[in-house]
């Protein structure tokens, strides 16, 4: 497998505003890294730098083993070969559907149109070529601009937040449909998103970035269940925090004994996933708050010494607020430092 | 929108019929009388009329001179002024098009120094009237002029070549209207989304090519909208035609009613030059449609970052240095020389006074008769479903899109046959004047109608007001800055206004433009510094005014505002708007979108 894309402790400041720091990343070729993370972290900076927007302040860039930025010299966006999905598309209104996909596209005329075929039927806009963009719906549009980002074969595609600007339905569909086209195509991938969700279901990789810095890189099961930080936590997925002393294999908190992931000692915080605590007959732990999801529920439980906890099961079991049940723990839990 | 009006309206109507529909008001109006529609459009007839029917005359007194007019038209020499004005028009967009586009660009886009100085000094050259830029051009590079008396003491000369005719004619015009283009061209490049070119860039493309393949095709709308309201401001441009005696048809219409007092000839040139004007705004209602180049999606703002310049700094500021010194300083410069030369020659120097009063009084009577005739015109246009007000409104605007000179001789010759009485007084002036700027009015009160929701009607009619008084506590209050920006701009208008005074004002009536025009035509130069420097004091006085007002926040976005936000560094996403042309130069056209839409 060949490192498609590095970048070695990125530093970029916006006057006042540190945008990035100590920023690393490495994305092996052909996987799709979604870029999770909150408002104002630096996501769309990420990008910028790593496309020859902006450039970096400190630290370096590596695109297939070429140095793009870095002390040594900046290779300007147009010999970079990585294409970008902008969050409002930026397809040009001067050109139709084929100029658009057409434009990055050198060699000769005939080359050129089948290419521009090729694409279209790819991401399933046979016959478009020919129509302006005015008609287009969102979803469409937003294939334009990812054939247009495919067409010159670049080595990486940066998608910045490609879903945001459409409707639910459309998202969900539309996801899963860039994620089999860049899978076709074998195409290395980053994409922003705000949602959890999201970059959990399509990404090979999540990376997790808080107030420009690179908190974690991992596939997404592993970023679930083993983040590094509570603050990694915090950002995927809904978390209960118990603090606990552990020792080897154990760790001991209100909940009484738990199985640890792995072995540990001292003063941790455990990490359990509202799936994890599972609700048996009456017991001594009160229910305050019910939330129905339909295919689940949500629970805000209190127990005896007043500590708060969140708990999801299933629907099928109806609940009341203020009814007394009792809780076990499903499996073994991650101790995270304390 | 337009539904709920229909049906607020539908509702008034048919409770004053006495139908069941009971409004919560108070007690309605049994009389029959007119509803604010009804007053409304019978205004718009009258005020479409008495702005056409000058014109119908105009033309039917030109057909009427039959084939031996044809032949008359067709002669050499008629044909020879229809080839001035074309090369005059062709020449000056073409030297717009090599202003506006740099200047757009460095404005915009690059790291320039002193900016916004430059940006804002640029600018001020359409504060220049026409007349007034080529008398001081001729005053400075004429064969005698100042150039001339400077190179004299070195070079043993005999005199300059003389600028007067195409030459002369092509660098005033060129000076005053490269900011037609200029301006759109720097909202598309401040406005368009910079992730186009971004997105260009990481398709393989150099900055060049990214401006050959995705800049200047996103500028093609503003540039070509930019260069048909250059032409039109050539055909209609009397002012500096005339001083640089360049036998374009504004000239030639002047020259054959005056010397000659042949009418029917005049009309008959007057009428080619109508066509001449139909012909281009025919051509802007097939180019002016296009696609801008705004986002599609709602994306986060971003500024491209300035590019730096380099080793283009030092042509770039030659450039602003000459346009600024041509266009506004030589000008300044020139008539205050003249102001303090004064003494030298032995003419009674102008009743200032006299001079002031008059222009300030036919002024502002024109522009308080315009503000008033807007409002309810405004209003009506209001009303989307009603299509045929939206065309009456439209009509009126051809007083403004035509020449000057053509409205004006239109007037004089009605006048002469039908009114006998007005001719040569006051009033016929004054319907002159807002003939020709009631479409400045009527845009500045649409665009500050069309901000307020028909939700504030619809409560005010819930709280038993009727219609006039929705009118009088509503929208008037709502839209009075806009209201009187557009009076102010009427006012700043007729001030400078050439041609309709040069043919309409009564013997002795004289403003500034006038006095500055006979003065010229005695070769009184000195006594032009004053007038002069006051009319130019007074436009900029009256730009950076009107600016200021509608800066306050909350300020309903109106006449001039496109132009304002072009100046401040938080410059919106917006294309020019005609009517930031019209606060600054002396001759616009805000009558233009209506007029293509009457087309
Ligand atoms: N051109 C710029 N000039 C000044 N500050 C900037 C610029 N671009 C980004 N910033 C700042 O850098 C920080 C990171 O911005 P960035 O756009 O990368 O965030 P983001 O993670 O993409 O946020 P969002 O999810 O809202 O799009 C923010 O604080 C932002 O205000
Ligand atoms: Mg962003």
């Amino acid at each position: 497998m060949t490192i498609a894309l590095a970048c070695q402790q990125l530093g970029k400041r916006f006057d006042t505003v540190l945008a990035l720091t100590d920023f690393n990343l490495s994305l092996q070729a052909g996987q799709l890294l979604a870029l999770l993370g909150p408002s104002g972290c630096g996501k769309t900076t990420t990008l910028r730098l790593i496309a020859g927007f902006e450039r970096p302040d400190s630290g370096e860039i590596h695109i297939e083993g070429r140095v793009v930025a870095g002390p040594q010299g900046f290779v300007p966006p147009e010999n970079r070969r990585v294409g970008m999905v902008f969050q409002d598309y930026a397809l040009f209104p001067h050109l139709d559907v084929a100029g658009n996909i057409a434009f990055g596209l050198k060699g000769g005329r005939e080359e050129r149109r089948q290419r521009t075929e090729s694409l279209l039927s790819l991401v399933g806009l046979e016959g478009f070529g020919a129509r302006s963009l005015q008609g287009l719906s969102g979803g469409q549009q937003q294939r334009v601009a990812l054939a247009r980002a495919l067409a010159p074969e670049p080595a990486l595609v940066l998608l910045d937040e490609p879903f945001s600007n459409l409707d639910t339905h459309l998202r969900v569909r539309l996801r899963a449909e860039v994620r089999a086209i860049l899978r076709a195509t074998g195409t290395t991938a980053i994409f922003v998103t705000h949602d959890q969700e999201e970059a959990l279901s399509v990404a090979d990789q999540v990376a997790v970035m808080s107030a420009g810095r690179m908190l974690q890189v991992a596939e997404p099961w592993r970023l679930y269940h083993e983040p590094v930080s509570r603050a990694v936590a915090e950002l995927v997925g809904e978390s209960n925090f118990l603090p606990a002393e552990a020792e080897g294999r154990v760790a001991r908190c209100v909940l009484g004994e738990l199985d640890l992931r792995q072995p540990a000692s001292g003063p941790v915080t455990l990490l359990l996933r509202p799936e994890a605590i599972q609700l048996t007959g009456a017991g001594q732990v009160r229910i305050e708050e019910v939330q129905f999801f339909g295919d689940h529920q949500r629970l805000r439980l209190r127990l005896a010494d007043d500590t708060g906890l969140t708990a999801q099961t299933d629907s099928r079991r109806r609940f009341q607020g203020g009814q007394g049940v009792g809780i076990t723990v499903n499996g073994p839990v991650l101790a995270l430092p304390a | 929108m337009a539904a709920d009006l229909t049906r607020g309206f539908t509702r008034f109507a048919a409770a004053r019929l006495g139908d069941t529909v009971k409004p919560s008001g108070p007690r309605l109006p049994h009389l029959p009388r007119l509803d604010r529609h009804q007053a409304l459009q019978i205004i718009a007839v009258v005020t479409a009329l008495v702005v056409l029917l000058p014109l119908v005359w105009l033309v039917l007194r030109a057909t009427g001179a039959g084939a031996e007019g044809l032949a008359w038209a067709l002669r050499p020499r008629t044909l020879t002024i229809l080839s001035n004005s074309i090369v005059l028009t062709v020449t000056v967009m073409a030297g717009a098009l090599a202003i506006g586009l740099p200047f757009a660009w460095l404005t915009a886009r690059c790291q320039l120094p002193w900016r916004r100085f430059w940006l804002i000094a640029g600018l001020l050259t359409m504060v220049v009237p026409s007349y007034l830029g080529a008398v001081t051009l001729l005053a400075a590079f004429g064969p005698r002029g100042l150039l001339y008396d400077l190179l004299a003491t070195v070079l043993p000369l005999e005199r300059l070549p003389d600028i007067r005719g195409w030459f002369g004619a092509w660098l005033s015009i060129t000076l005053i209207t490269w900011p037609f283009i200029a301006l759109p061209a720097r909202a598309v490049l401040l406005g368009s989304d910079p992730a186009l070119e971004e997105a260009a860039r990481s398709l393989g493309h150099g900055r060049w090519q990214v401006f050959r393949r995705v800049t200047l095709p996103l500028l093609r709308p503003a540039l070509t909208g930019g260069s048909l309201l250059v032409a039109l401001y050539t055909l209609s441009d009397f002012g500096a035609v005339a001083v640089m005696r360049y036998n374009a048809f504004t000239r030639a219409i002047y020259l054959q009613y005056t010397s000659s007092f042949d009418r029917e000839r005049a009309a008959i040139l007057a009428l080619m030059l109508i066509l001449l004007t139909l012909l281009l705004l025919l051509l802007e209602r097939r180019l002016g449609q296009s696609r801008n180049g705004a986002r599609l999606g709602a994306g986060a703002p971003r500024r491209l970052a300035p590019l730096p310049i380099g080793r283009w700094r030092w042509p770039a500021l030659l450039f602003f240095v000459m346009i600024v010194g041509l266009g506004v300083a030589l000008p300044v410069a020139v008539l205050g020389s003249w102001l303090t030369r004064r003494a030298l020659f032995n003419v009674t120097p102008p009743d200032m006074g006299m001079l002031t009063a008059t222009t300030a009084t036919v002024s502002a009577l024109a522009a308080l008769a315009a503000g008033a005739l807007a409002l309810p015109l405004a209003l009506l246009l209001r009303r989307r479903h009603s299509r045929l007000s939206h065309w009456l409104v439209a009509l009126t605007s051809s007083g403004n899109v035509l020449p000057g000179i053509v409205v004006a001789l239109a007037l004089v010759f009605f006048a002469a046959r039908y009114l006998p009485a007005w001719y040569q007084t006051v009033p016929l002036l004054l319907l002159g004047y807002v003939t020709r700027f009631l479409p400045l009015a009527i845009s500045a009160s649409r665009s500050a109608l069309e901000q307020i929701s028909p939700r504030l009607e619809e409560a005010a009619r819930g709280l038993g007001q009727r219609p006039w008084q929705v009118v009088l506590r509503i929208y008037v209050p709502l839209a009075r800055a806009s209201i009187l920006a557009g009076i102010a701009l009427v006012f700043l208008s007729v001030m400078k206004e050439l041609p309709t005074t040069l043919v309409l004002s009564p013997i002795g009536t004289r403003t500034f433009a006038t006095h500055i025009w006979s003065a010229y035509s005695e070769a009184l130069l000195s006594l032009i510094g004053g007038p002069g420097l006051l009319l130019l004091g007074v436009s900029a006085l009256g730009l950076i005014a009107i600016l200021l007002r509608e800066r306050q926040p909350g300020a309903a976005p109106g006449t001039g505002v496109a132009l304002l936000r072009e100046l401040p560094r938080r410059a919106r996403h917006r294309v020019g708007h005609p009517c930031a042309f019209a606060l600054i130069s002396h001759d616009h056209r805000p009558g233009l979108p209506a007029a293509r839409q009457a087309l």
